[in-house]
């Protein structure tokens, strides 16, 4: 019976991550205007077959980064696809959670994982740098804790990216929680002790596009 | 030299480790009701059903001890929880007639809900609520998130 909860917790997760993946995916494999450069190097635009259509990005960039969330107490590994075109970019992250220390609440360390989408803004763009501001959500799906329960935040970041090669890079990121519910307190500790209420995280960043 | 200072101030600045804390303040004061009965009926209530809401309220609530409303304690329960449960089923109606005309059959879903009353040994009333959910491919799954809604409402406290 347990092992059942347990499963359904499972697959209620996995079809939401899933549910996400096809959202990415879908902003990635939008129809779009392919670029072909001519002889006299002038760049055209040209529809694409239907039939490629869908395998035609419409991103100008699409980054992969595994990041590593700095928290005390917890460890959060994750993962964030993020593609843009021009000035706007969408990040979406997956993030793991666990207690790295022990609780009297908790018997298992797992808590759940957290889910992320943001709407980015690009100012500065280049070779070997660039910055992006942006506005999101985060959610913690802790099913860990129970299977319903969860915590959101509307969340403002920062990601600060260096480009020392041209396809790999290191990612810092800064985010604050505006509004939140009431089951998750950024910049409280367990003991109650406050700290700055700003969560970074730190990525290795490879550039597909 | 010093767009290397910055870098490495950059980084130390995005490792910092911050605090923060899940945390979920309990409905119902546990240490007053430390030990719960549980009694699962109406039309849907079965005995499957009813151990798996005691497995997971012993797992997840703040409740000391659970156990069921018709089996033996070794000490007399401080408060009673009854729930009535019913299922509903919808769609897969014109099963037949999608078979005669080919067409694909709506597919069946599911809806669950329960209502639930918390007594204390005295027949007062302490807590009541219902819950409800829809939309689930089985019969199962449709009972068992409309039980884990109730679970969730007596999840013990945590601050983590």
């Amino acid at each position: 019976m347990y092992q059942c909860g347990i499963l359904r917790r499972w697959s209620r997760s996995i079809s939401r991550l899933a549910t996400l993946a096809c959202a990415l995916a879908s902003l990635l494999c939008l129809p779009g205007i392919a670029r072909a450069e001519t002889t006299t190097g002038l760049d055209v635009d040209t529809e694409t077959e239907p039939a490629s259509a869908a395998l035609v990005p419409s991103a100008d960039r699409v980054l992969a980064t595994g990041q590593w969330f700095w928290l005390q107490g917890k460890a959060m590994p994750g993962i964030e696809l993020a593609a843009g075109r021009g000035l706007f970019e969408l990040d979406l992250e997956l993030s793991f959670l666990t207690l790295t220390e022990p609780s009297r609440d908790l018997d298992a360390s797992f808590l759940g994982n957290q889910l992320g989408a943001f709407l980015m803004l690009t100012p500065l763009r280049g070779r070997y740098f660039d910055l992006n501001i942006g506005l999101g959500g985060d959610l913690y799906l802790l099913w860990g804790i129970q299977s319903g329960v969860s915590e959101a935040a509307l969340t403002p970041r920062v990601v600060a990216r260096i480009w020392p090669f041209e396809n790999l890079g290191l990612t810092f990121t800064a985010r604050s929680y505006l509004l939140h519910s009431g089951g998750v307190d950024l910049g409280t500790a367990r003991d109650g002790s406050s700290g700055p209420p700003l969560l970074f995280s730190t990525g290795i960043t490879w550039r597909f596009l | 030299m010093y767009t290397l200072r910055r870098l490495g101030l950059l980084v130390a600045l995005c490792t910092g480790c911050a605090p923060m804390t899940f945390s979920n303040d309990a409905s119902i004061d546990f240490r007053a009701y430390p030990n719960l009965s549980v009694e699962l009926g109406g039309p849907d209530g079965s005995a499957r059903q009813s151990a798996y809401l005691e497995s997971e309220l012993r797992e997840h609530s703040g409740f000391r001890s659970v156990t069921r409303a018709t089996l033996p304690t070794p000490e007399p329960a401080s408060a009673l929880l009854s729930l009535e449960l019913s299922v509903h089923s919808s769609g897969g109606d014109d099963l037949i007639l999608a078979i005669l005309t080919d067409d694909e059959p709506d597919p069946i879903t599911y809806s669950a809900s329960v209502s639930y009353r918390l007594s204390a040994r005295d027949g007062r009333v302490i807590d009541s609520g219902a819950e409800s959910e829809e939309d689930e491919s089985t019969f199962n799954s449709a009972v068992e998130s409309v039980l884990d809604d109730v679970v969730f409402h007596y999840l013990r406290a945590y601050r983590l």
